[in-house]
């Protein structure tokens, strides 16, 4: 076992809801309203059915296969070669969608925050808090998310609020004015972040209880959606169909002015988000590791944390010149990019799973009588 | 071998130490210039176009001391700020010139107000919101003005109540609202105004009267408003015009109507003050035409009777007055209304932005030529309801014998 | 730039790699080495601008036709 640490249900709901809303929240509202304008609200919606799906998918193989990761039922599904090559691809896809999550941070405070500041700085730093959380191991990062939840999901349930004062529903009609197709265009790009919580299928060996595991991702997926939609609604109502802006959060929270005292609070929130993002690149980056050493074969993973920490950082620069190119794939690519790894090659899998009847036995009882495998 | 690891890890700890102590962007307080106020005019220098950048500079060691150190002395009083232009070819370029001028760097997250010029807003205030938006250090809270006249003259102007002439006009801005003649509008607002099609923006205006004239006090003054088309200046509104407009805006706070006074005719006027006002706009569509129906509440008080013997607790009395006050109210917004709809052709009450929410269908035809067809020949209903609510402490007016 | 890369990435070898040797995990130091040379090519050629192929860019060019196909099916654009 590469892997010997157990996470709670309750720690993994909380490490999907980061591993999806770290970034989602400060990104998607532009681009959920660059289509649905003002039913910006209403797309995370649509998403949400993708990540459902996502859900469905994976837990289904996870039945079929308890106890094993997705690299390792890759390859008892699809063979040793064939699996090993696919194996790598999920691997490519892992590193290169956790540089791009790394760029969007490290743009991000350079953006609004520190102009002057190479980005090579937030690109490593980030990833170094990151590589501490993995080589710590996945019950570490389970507490982290634990700890961090309250604060996190406590902001972002908290800036809405505190804009209510400025806020014009009135923003948000007509309702679906240019039919619903706007708002599924709006709902692309959240669905390929909603589909992230695909990650789940390396982290399901190590449930305490597995067989809940689709319950709690779930309802994660059900807390992203409400909080996406609130911050749609807050930023249409507070800036009109067509926001126009890079960060809508942040400039949503720049506008925050309460009793003439409470104001100026972006840089606060920016402090939490921070630890947010490092929770989710952690994730990512724990679920490349752990799929590499599953592939290699190596006996502890933690021998590939830092050259994976370089590849990422390295990534991170290379494959954008601009923060245009970057918004310019997430909003037209990534829909699509995404959902290939998350849910149309596992579904494949589980078809052909299905066809082969390949199951695999329930494995051998563990000494941990908290952990119930094999009861479904 | 521990050893080893030891040169290791204090290596590594160097390198990291070098490398994250204190941040790249990090800016000292001394070396900042901080700027409470920001003006920006368009000037010919030399027949060449060029933005002039006006900052109102902070003394924080002046602001502190100012009053102890100066004052009596007589002669050589520092002002507690320092107020400075400069020129470029774009905003950004004319604000970063300042570095030509000072020895701080400028630092713009704590500006409040940002006064445009009357020129550059007759040509367009795009490119000053654009660098208000685009800009991470600028907040979209900032209030903007435009001024009748240069906008570097009126940060110049000296400050009243407060040691600062930009606190002075934010702090003005906030206070007119009792008088309901001028009205807080941040960036954002002005902003979201601009990107929609179905309203027109509109600023308020700031004068600063140097001389005296004619008995009109000198220094600022912050009354009426700029009415923009797009986002050029097509005109201004009177006080009058501008609480008309802030009627249907929902944006009258408190303020003084005066009104005729029941059973005698004349110059003499009852004060009335607003105590609240609530207005709501609805768009119908009867026979294939366009009706806008405006309708405004307002509870107000009686504060000065001028006419001696009269009894503002009688029915027909506080009846009549109400119907003046009503009649008051509609005058003013009518007046706003001609204005927009006759004069300047800018939708800035939002009609549009209702038309389009309760018909979108409709809007959509309508939309491009909203501002130059439809609204100026709109048929708007204003119906007013006023209602005075209580009469102040004395029960009929004064009167001399 | 080059020196501080050289340095930073022979702190980091120096830490791990022997104690790989010593606990005599050839496989582990050989996936270690693989990926490590990867990462630090790939480094190298960044700070040297060496034009390096960017597979970001072979994705973007892979699914654009379906993505532009999607959007103008949805938004007319």
């Amino acid at each position: 076992m590469l892997e010997g640490g157990r996470i709670s249900n309750r720690q993994l709901i909380f490490l999907m809801l980061f591993t999806v809303l770290g970034t989602a929240n400060m990104f998607l509202p532009a681009l959920a309203a660059e289509h649905a304008k003002q039913d910006a609200w209403l797309s995370p919606f649509f998403s949400m059915l993708e990540g459902l799906w996502v859900v469905f998918i994976i837990t289904e193989l996870g039945r079929r296969f308890p106890g094993k990761t997705l690299i390792e039922y890759l390859r008892l599904i699809t063979g040793p070669v064939l699996g090993t090559g696919l194996g790598c691809l999920f691997i490519f896809w892992m590193i290169h969608t956790n540089a791009i999550i790394i760029r969007e941070f490290a743009e991000l405070i350079v953006t609004t925050m520190m102009p002057e500041t190479p980005i090579i700085i937030f690109l490593a730093t980030i990833t170094f808090t990151a590589a501490l959380l993995v080589r710590a191991g996945l019950e570490v990062m389970g507490r982290t998310a634990e700890f961090l939840s309250p604060i996190f999901l406590g902001t972002f349930v908290l800036i809405p609020l505190l804009v209510g004062e400025i806020m014009k529903p009135e923003n948000l009609l007509p309702i679906l004015e240019k039919g619903i197709k706007p708002v599924i265009a709006g709902g692309l790009a959240p669905g390929g972040w909603f589909g992230e919580v695909a990650l789940l299928g390396m982290l399901l060996p190590y449930l305490r209880e597995p067989h809940k595991g689709r319950q709690a991702v779930a309802l994660a997926v059900g807390v992203i959606t409400v909080n996406l939609s609130v911050t749609g609604f807050a930023v249409t109502a507070v800036f009109g169909p067509e926001p126009n802006l890079m960060f809508p959060f942040l400039t949503l929270a720049q506008n925050i002015r309460v009793a003439e005292f409470l104001e100026r609070i972006e840089s606060l929130i920016l402090v939490v988000w921070v630890a947010g993002v490092a929770v989710k690149i952690a994730v990512f980056y724990y679920a490349a590791v752990l799929a590499t050493a599953q592939l290699t074969g190596v006996k502890d993973y933690r021998c590939v944390v830092t050259p994976i920490g370089v590849i990422l950082t390295v990534l991170a620069i290379i494959i954008y010149d601009n923060i245009m190119e970057l918004v310019n794939f997430v909003a037209r690519i990534w829909p699509f990019y995404g959902p290939t790894f998350e849910w149309v090659i596992p579904a494949l899998l589980l078809v052909v799973a299905i066809v082969t009847r390949k199951k695999s036995p329930p494995p051998p009882e563990d000494p941990d009588p908290e952990r119930n495998v094999g009861t479904h | 071998m521990v050893r080893r690891l030891v040169v290791i890890n204090m290596l590594i700890t160097l390198i990291i130490m070098s490398a994250v102590t204190g941040c790249w962007s990090r800016r000292e307080i001394e070396t900042l210039a901080i700027v409470s106020g920001v003006g920006v005019d368009l000037v010919e220098v030399d027949g060449k176009r060029m933005y002039r950048f006006t900052a109102q500079v902070v003394k924080p060691g002046q602001l502190a001391g100012g009053e102890a150190a100066g004052g009596r002395g007589g002669g050589g009083v520092q002002k507690p700020y320092l107020v400075s232009s400069t020129l470029g070819k774009t905003i950004w370029e004319a604000e970063r010139n300042f570095t030509t001028q000072t020895s701080r760097k400028m630092f713009l997250s704590h500006t409040e107000v940002v006064v445009i010029g009357e020129k550059l807003a007759r040509e367009g205030i795009q490119p000053v919101l654009e660098f208000i938006q685009r800009k991470h250090d600028f907040r979209e809270t900032t209030l903007l003005l435009v001024a009748m006249g240069p906008a570097d003259t009126t940060l110049m102007a000296a400050a009243g109540l407060e040691k600062v002439t930009a606190r002075d006009i934010s702090d003005m801005v906030v206070n007119t609202r009792r008088a309901s003649v001028s009205f807080p509008l941040v960036t954002r607002e002005a902003i979201s105004m601009l990107q929609s099609s179905g309203s027109q923006a509109i600023l308020p205006r700031v004068i600063h009267i140097p001389y005296g004239h004619k008995g009109v006090p000198t220094g600022l003054r912050l009354n009426g408003a700029a009415v923009f088309k797009k986002d050029k200046l097509v005109g201004w509104l009177t006080p009058e015009e501008t609480r008309g407009w802030m009627w249907v805006t929902k944006r009258v706070v408190s303020g003084v109507v005066p009104i005729p006074v029941p059973g005698k005719p004349g110059e003499n006027r009852i004060s009335t003050e607003i105590s609240r006002a609530t207005a709501s706009i609805t768009p119908s569509i009867k026979n294939g035409r366009l009706v806008i129906k405006v309708k405004i509440n307002e509870e107000g008080g009686v504060g000065e009777i001028p006419a001696p013997g009269l009894d503002p607790t009688e029915p027909e009395v506080v009846q009549q007055m109400e119907q003046f006050l009503a009649e008051a109210i509609r005058r003013e917004v009518l007046a706003a209304l001609r204005r927009a709809q006759e004069e300047y052709r800018s939708d800035i009450f939002g009609f549009g932005d209702t038309v389009h929410r309760a018909y979108p269908k409709v809007w959509k035809k309508m939309e491009k030529r909203w501002n130059e067809e439809f609204f100026p020949n709109l048929e708007v209903r204003v119906e007013v309801e006023a209602s005075i609510r209580r009469v102040g402490m004395s029960g009929k007016a004064l009167s001399p014998k | 730039m080059v020196l501080l890369l050289t340095v930073i990435f022979l702190a980091l070898i120096a830490l791990e790699v022997p104690k790989l040797v010593q606990g005599k995990m050839w496989r582990e130091l050989a996936v270690y080495s693989a990926l490590m040379f990867l990462g630090m090519f790939l480094s190298y050629a960044k700070v040297l601008r060496i034009k390096i192929p960017n597979p970001d860019e072979w994705i973007r060019h892979l699914y654009k036709p379906l993505s532009e196909a999607v959007f103008h099916y949805l938004t007319g654009k």
